[in-house]
């Protein structure tokens, strides 16, 4: 697994794929949330809260993440490299781990640099009673779970078809499903005793982001990253 | 017909695991106030309540930025009121749109304020109804959301506001579900004036 997972990060950062994505993420945040004035804007909301951070990230995820896991598996059958893979003497999940923890690794490192704004804000603030950093730490270990949620649909993707393209726009739309398909689905339909939006990970992160750990929260995306990581050794297996 | 069984299993089992991780859970409020975790005395006040308290809460619309954050503080809140006990019910209303009903809100006291909102180098005043109405068995209690103190500033109000919110609320609960206290507080309150 770990032969594979170092693969997977030295393929990231040979190519510009690696860089591409920690620059883009960066970029794109540190505009809306210093600079573009609007609703995200820190500043402007004149609270040292980093709650706008995390409202959109996820949604700049749900196309970073799928951008990263979309060559994993589609790449490899296409070049032809995945019978030589799958003829290694490595068992088909370390194979399917290594690729899934070699894309996490590298959004987590994509994270790092945004402690610059947790530092930005702490310096900032001038009443450090209103600055709470502990709903911050709350909210970025909600984080780590919807990456580890968002990888894993988008490594499954990623082995249903031979094109990167198809990979990237599945994972999207299935993606954006999960996260935020249960919340429409809920305005529409009602079931009494159940709440439909808690079927999605928007409703979860929600909660988490607010600073509010819960196991229940956890479990859940725990269990949508197995569910999809399964579903991907299955798909493999019946190749 | 082999790989569907698997992944029916695999859901089913799954689930289980979500079911029971329903019962068996911790939950950490990392927040320095603590302030989503109810108290045991606001606890205490809702368990008993048997019959549907409606919540209106007037912060919606076009709010500026301190004040959404005001709302969404306080419908954070009241999802933790309802997850405790599901009769209690809310709904967020725009007072200033065709369908809100400012007369009566007036007529009742709840009064606007006046918020200085600058933007761009423009200032504008807008008006804002801070307020939440709690009807109960035909009985109702306006809650005031936004806490007014002298000499700080509007950051530092929404923060002490929010701070507050919690015995607002639980505090006009528990008016509404036991009148006689209600009565007490308010003579007590008149005592305090003079």
């Amino acid at each position: 697994m770990l032969a594979i997972l170092k693969r997977e990060i030295n393929s990231f950062f040979s190519t510009s794929v690696g860089s591409l994505v920690i620059a883009l993420f960066l970029t794109l945040n540190s505009l809306l949330l210093w600079f573009i004035p609007g609703e995200f804007n820190i500043l402007d909301n004149g609270f040292a809260d980093l709650s706008s951070f995390f409202i959109i990230v996820p949604w700049i995820f749900l196309f970073l993440i799928p951008a990263v896991t979309m060559k994993a598996f589609s790449e490899e059958k296409k070049m032809g490299t995945y019978e030589l893979l799958a003829t290694k003497p490595i068992s088909l999940k370390n194979i399917v781990l290594g690729k899934y923890f070699g894309a996490i690794i590298l959004i987590y490192l994509a994270l790092i640099p945004t402690m610059i704004y947790v530092i930005t804000i702490s310096e900032l603030t001038n009443n450090s009673s209103n600055w709470d950093i502990g709903s911050t730490v709350g909210a970025y270990i909600g984080l780590f779970f919807l990456i580890l949620a968002y990888a894993a649909v988008g490594i499954f993707t990623s082995t249903i078809s031979k094109n990167q393209i198809v990979a990237f726009i599945s994972s999207v739309f299935l993606c954006l499903f999960i996260y935020y398909g249960f919340d429409i689905i809920s305005y529409f339909i009602q079931i009494p005793y159940f709440e439909i939006n808690t079927l999605g990970m928007k409703s979860h992160f929600d909660n988490i982001s607010r600073g509010v750990v819960d196991t229940r929260d956890l479990i859940y995306f725990i269990s949508v990253s197995v569910f999809f990581l399964i579903l991907t050794s299955i798909n493999l297996r019946k190749d | 017909m082999h790989i569907k069984r698997q992944i029916i299993y695999v859901l089913i089992i799954i689930i289980l695991v979500n079911l029971v991780g329903n019962f068996f859970y911790k939950r950490f409020d990392l927040t320095q106030d603590k302030r989503y975790t109810l108290s045991n005395s606001a606890k205490e006040t809702i368990a008993n309540i048997d019959t549907p308290i409606f919540i209106d809460v007037f912060l919606e619309g076009d709010l500026p930025p301190e004040f959404k954050k005001l709302k969404v503080e306080t419908k954070q809140l009241l999802q933790e009121f309802e997850a405790f006990n599901p009769n209690i019910k809310f709904k967020f209303v725009d007072p200033l749109n065709e369908n809100g009903d400012i007369e009566s809100l007036l007529k009742i006291g709840a009064k606007p304020s006046q918020i200085e909102v600058k933007q761009n180098g423009k200032i504008s005043i807008q008006q804002i109804f801070p307020w939440a109405i709690a009807s109960f068995k035909g009985d109702y209690l306006k809650i005031p959301l936004l806490k007014n103190q002298l000499g700080i500033t509007s950051e530092e109000r929404i923060t002490n506001s929010i701070q507050n919110l919690e015995y607002a609320l639980a505090n006009s609960f528990n008016q509404l579900t036991h009148p006689k206290s209600r009565k007490d507080s308010s003579v007590k309150g008149k005592w305090r004036i003079r």
